[in-house]
């Protein structure tokens, strides 16, 4: 074979192994971008679902609320306390309004609302209870000791701390004013932020769940 | 008979005009009477009524007030059952002098204090001011997630549609009564 063949040859193989690196990579390319991208939100979307750590707390009829009861359904957590005069009737305001969007745009998903306390000195269960249904019959309360909220909250990238006051009765709490969503596995799979509207938040879950139920279709 | 008619129709009129005219005066005494009895009765209500009302013009609950402010948006947040605190807000139009908003209080609280929700190290936080300036020809929003008033220790909860009396106090201007209505936010 002449030297100009074996030439010929190589620069025929490198033409193919170029076409099918383009052809391969053109391919590549096309499917990533029929890939639902992870939505921007008024928060976070989280790739990697958050795993909850084991707690112990207690709903508003004083029962035992564990890491399995989350599982079944969506849940919708917020962190505050009853004794909140405007921040957190704001929210749970807002949640109210959420759910019954929800329950239209979105009837097939059910979903749990939760006001979980960071003060768990004043609310107790009862007067947890006697507050979340002042805003939704349906909504739930959940208390217990502070180190247990604490877990829950940490792993919910949610702070609070007692404000210092003057007479100890009247004391504020300061807190992270976010909707933490789990999946029905009990995973933290998005946190919104402050401000937390009512139809902005439908929007915004709705395009979650889609994203989540595209990933999980995918796996 | 027919005779006397016809000779006295003149008296015979004059009779008929009197009947009606006596009974023209005591309507008009019964009328009278009957105002001046209902104003003894009533009188002490419509004055009521009245100081009300100028007090509602005045108060902002209508939104029209004094020279100087314009108090409009008077509310305070109806409370879940067990509240001890309460937030109200307002919009404070000041066509006046610079004034400061030193204190507030009402007799539906232990004390109304001036505070603010800000956010700080990634939490929603409030705190106590001391003052509130309000500039002239501006408005001071009084709002849910901003400045509010709170009021600390209630003897009741704030039921719907009930109004509230609450004076603010300013440092040039003085007083003033405001007509606050509580508001359902649910």
């Amino acid at each position: 074979m002449s030297t100009v063949s074996k030439l010929l040859i190589v620069i025929v193989f490198l033409v193919v192994g170029s076409v099918g690196a383009m052809t391969a990579r053109q391919v590549f390319v096309v499917d990533e971008s029929t890939d639902i991208p992870v939505p921007e939100i008024n928060g976070f979307v989280l790739q990697q679902p958050r795993v909850l750590p084991e707690f112990a707390l207690l709903d508003g009829h004083a029962r035992a609320f564990a890491r399995s009861d989350f599982v079944g359904a969506w849940s919708l957590l917020y962190f505050g306390f009853t004794y909140c005069p405007d921040i957190c009737p704001t929210a749970m305001v807002e949640m109210a309004k959420l759910k019954d969007l929800l329950a239209a745009s979105r009837p097939d998903v059910a979903v749990e609302y939760y006001l979980v306390s960071v003060d768990p000195q004043r609310d107790t269960p009862e007067r947890i209870q006697e507050y979340v249904t002042y805003f939704d019959d349906s909504f739930k309360g959940l208390t217990g000791d502070l180190l247990e909220i604490g877990k829950l909250a940490q792993t919910a990238s949610v702070i609070h701390v007692i404000e210092p006051s003057a007479d100890g009765a009247s004391y504020e709490v300061g807190h992270s004013s976010t909707l933490t969503l789990l999946d029905p596995q009990g995973n933290i799979r998005a946190i919104f932020k402050e401000p937390l509207r009512a139809s902005a938040l439908a929007n915004d879950i709705d395009r979650v769940l889609t994203y989540v139920e595209h990933v999980s279709n995918e796996i | 008979m027919q005779k006397l008619k016809i000779t006295h129709p003149d008296s015979a009129n004059r009779i008929e005009k009197g009947i009606v005219l006596g009974w023209a005066v005591l309507v008009v005494i019964v009328i009278l009477v009957a105002a001046a009895l209902a104003r003894f009765i009533v009188g002490d209500i419509s004055a009521q009524e009245f100081v009300t009302e100028e007090f509602a013009r005045n108060a902002g609950a209508s939104g029209v007030n004094d020279d100087q402010f314009t108090f409009t948006d008077a509310w305070v947040r109806a409370t879940p059952p067990g509240a001890i605190t309460a937030a109200a807000y307002v919009d404070i139009r000041n066509l006046g002098n610079d004034d400061v908003l030193l204190a507030a209080r009402s007799d539906k609280a232990r004390h109304v204090e001036i505070h603010t929700t800000q956010e700080q190290s990634g939490m929603m936080r409030m705190s106590r001011l001391d003052t509130l300036p309000v500039p002239a020809d501006s408005v001071v929003q009084l709002a849910s997630g901003g400045h509010h008033l709170m009021f600390i220790d209630i003897p009741a909860t704030f039921v719907p549609g009930e109004s509230v009396i609450v004076t603010l106090v300013f440092e040039k201007a003085g007083a003033r009564d405001v007509l606050f209505t509580v508001r359902d936010a649910r």
